[in-house]
């Protein structure tokens, strides 16, 4: 069976560029605001500069680069098209617009400002949802990670809607937020928008670059349907203050879905048959290590308020959400940026000379020790900064704010890296006719 | 033209992702030239790999720029379905595998 | 019973809530705490519940006071 050359469909590179080169910044951030922690940090979860972290990183860092990689994925992967390249870059200047007055406003604790900051926010993930959700729409391959997609799209909406709803009950007084809220609210982010992004988006490409032939992951569907109804009813039940025992079996089913996609991708890196791995291989062992330690400390979070609720847990708290957010999320994050990058970077700029001229393959375009070292840079932030929360210490947890800070500048500086022209480590073919004849 | 000049230039088409050229990776399925017309078809290493129309657009170039006077027509075959024993020994050894041989002699008895 | 008093006017988010959220580690069970504030402070309540406090905010003066003590089990 043969099918006929169909033209390609991969978005321009300064649509998508912008977002992977901009999000470093929330990452700086957090970085710079970590380092400059007091040993209040560990008093209270809800402390605005916990707070402001939280969403430099969410937000800035790891959802900036999520729509980047997603407007780049969703037609070269999943056979879409994007709605509007127009609607791509008012969504970007909005989202760069709305990320540092959003941050701003948690940091100093301006309600008003915050209003404000978590409706331009809003207003980004509401253009960015139509452009991805009309690009599925028109046309898309059929797949598991399409629905997983589709999921982590509808918990985005409803993770910016319960957010800015909270922010404006607080400003006006309309209900009172409880912690159980705040909970549903960061784990439909975390695990709903987050979490199913990067396990749909690797059940694709993980087999891909790896070249996995002959081995099919097991609980792809499994893990999105077990996901998804367990965020649902953790998120509905939360809203009611439930019981203790209640909440320990949502907890379960909230870590199952991860546990079982951690179990699939261990298996397909096992049955590779690239069996050199490079930054990106390296990064999903990293990552999948690091979502081991967040469900544990999940646990620890959980039994510690099953056993003695009136004790100050904060501490456990933010180590279970930083090995979340910056282990299990920003190393797949690091390690997958080092393949659409250059991706791109070699499909606008060197396929059309394929064949005409000597060409970079990716592997040519960004450098791999360079990119490993800034992932094994950013895991060892992650360790100091769980390590510094578990044991309240300081000093530990403002060195792991220098890390990430310094991390987001290395990581910056290899992506412009990839933009300097590149020669090919390839031979050319004997040159039947000369260059310049034609 | 003869068919082995034709993979003789897609040698020189590599899959920008692996680094190896479509001919080390065993994707080239069959060759069909005469002095006016080259028909190639070529496997992907994954359905639905977004490389896919990159890589045939590449050879489709390559080929159009090496015979100017020949019509280039680059099919996608998927049948049978490409699979990690049509690498050849460069391709096995720049993806980290062991050679053929040494893995045969492994897993034999004794 | 005792009762602990804690001014927090004129202080800057997140001074009061820190302030308060140290002082109720010594709290004791039948203990009021009384802090004088110059705001509602919304990002305390949640922290207040998770470890088990119940609380009564009302005006007074150009201020507010927010009394906390722990709930009875």
């Amino acid at each position: 069976m043969s099918a006929r050359v169909t033209p390609a469909e991969s978005p321009p590179l300064w649509l998508v560029a912008p977002f992977f080169l901009a999000a470093p910044a929330g990452l700086a951030a957090a970085g710079v605001i970590i380092a400059g922690a007091n040993s209040d940090s560990f008093a209270g979860v809800n402390l605005p500069r916990n707070l402001a972290i939280v969403h430099a990183l969410v937000v800035g860092w790891v959802t900036t680069t999520m729509m980047g990689a997603t407007y780049q994925l969703i037609p070269a992967v999943l056979g879409g098209r994007l709605f509007s390249a127009w609607l791509v870059r008012l969504q970007f200047a909005l989202h760069v617009c709305a990320v540092p007055v959003f941050v701003w406003a948690f940091y100093h604790w301006d309600l008003p400002l915050l209003e404000i900051g978590g409706m331009m926010v809003c207003g980004s993930l509401v253009l960015y949802l139509a452009n991805a959700v009309l690009g599925l729409a028109r046309g898309s391959r059929p797949g598991v990670t399409r629905w997983y997609v589709m999921a982590a799209l509808s918990f985005l909406l409803a993770t910016g809607g319960f957010g800015l709803l909270w922010v404006m009950a607080m400003r006006h007084a309309l209900f009172p937020i409880t912690f159980d809220r705040i909970a549903a609210h960061a784990h439909l982010g975390l695990l709903g928008w987050l979490g199913l992004t990067v396990m749909g988006v690797s059940y694709q490409l993980v087999p891909m670059f790896n070249v996995v032939r002959g081995t099919e992951p097991r609980f792809s569907r499994v893990a999105l349907v077990v996901t998804v109804a367990a965020l649902i009813a953790f998120a509905g039940v939360m809203l009611l203050a439930p019981p203790r025992p209640v909440r320990v079996v949502f907890a379960i089913g909230l870590a199952a879905g991860p546990i079982l996609w951690g179990l699939d991708l261990l298996r397909l890196m096992h049955h590779r048959s690239r069996r050199n791995l490079d930054v990106q291989g390296r990064a999903t062992y990293l990552s999948l290590t690091m979502l081991a330690v967040t469900i544990a400390l999940g646990f620890t979070v959980l039994a510690m308020q099953v056993v003695s609720p009136e004790r100050n847990n904060t501490h456990v708290v933010v180590a279970y959400a930083m090995a979340g957010v910056l282990g299990w999320m920003g190393t797949m994050l690091i390690g997958n940026t080092y393949k659409i990058l250059p991706f791109l970077l070699w499909y606008h700029r060197y396929r059309p000379l394929v064949g005409r001229a000597p060409v970079p393959v990716t592997a040519d375009i960004y450098n791999d020790r360079a990119a490993t070292a800034v992932l094994a840079s950013h895991a060892a932030g992650v360790a100091v900064l769980v390590l510094a929360a578990l044991l309240e210490n300081t000093w530990l947890l403002r060195a792991s704010g220098g890390i990430f800070a310094a991390v987001a500048v290395a990581h910056l500086g290899t992506m412009l890296h990839m933009f300097l022209p590149k020669t090919s480590s390839r031979p050319m073919a004997p040159a039947t006719r000369p260059l310049v004849a034609r | 033209m003869k068919p082995s000049v034709v993979a003789g230039i897609l040698r020189h088409v590599y899959d920008p992702e692996l680094g190896i050229d479509l001919v080390a990776l065993g994707l080239v399925y069959g060759i069909d030239a005469d002095d006016e017309h080259v028909a190639v078809r070529i496997a992907m290493t994954s359905a639905g790999c977004p490389m896919s129309d990159a890589l045939l657009g590449s050879a489709e170039a390559a080929l159009s720029y090496a015979f100017p006077g020949a019509a280039v027509e680059v099919m996608e075959a998927t049948d049978p379905p490409w699979d990690p024993a049509m690498l050849d020994e460069l391709a096995r050894e720049r993806m980290g595998m062991p050679p053929r041989t040494a893995s045969g002699a492994r897993r034999g008895p004794g | 019973m005792a009762q602990v008093e804690l001014d927090n006017r004129g202080l800057m988010p997140p001074e009061p809530m820190v302030r308060i959220l140290s002082a109720l580690a010594t709290l004791g069970d039948d203990d009021d705490l009384v802090a004088l504030m110059d705001r509602e402070p919304m990002l305390l309540y949640p922290e207040l519940e998770r470890r088990g406090f119940v609380w009564t905010f009302a005006e007074a003066g150009d201020g507010y006071v927010l009394t906390i003590r722990k709930a009875s089990p």
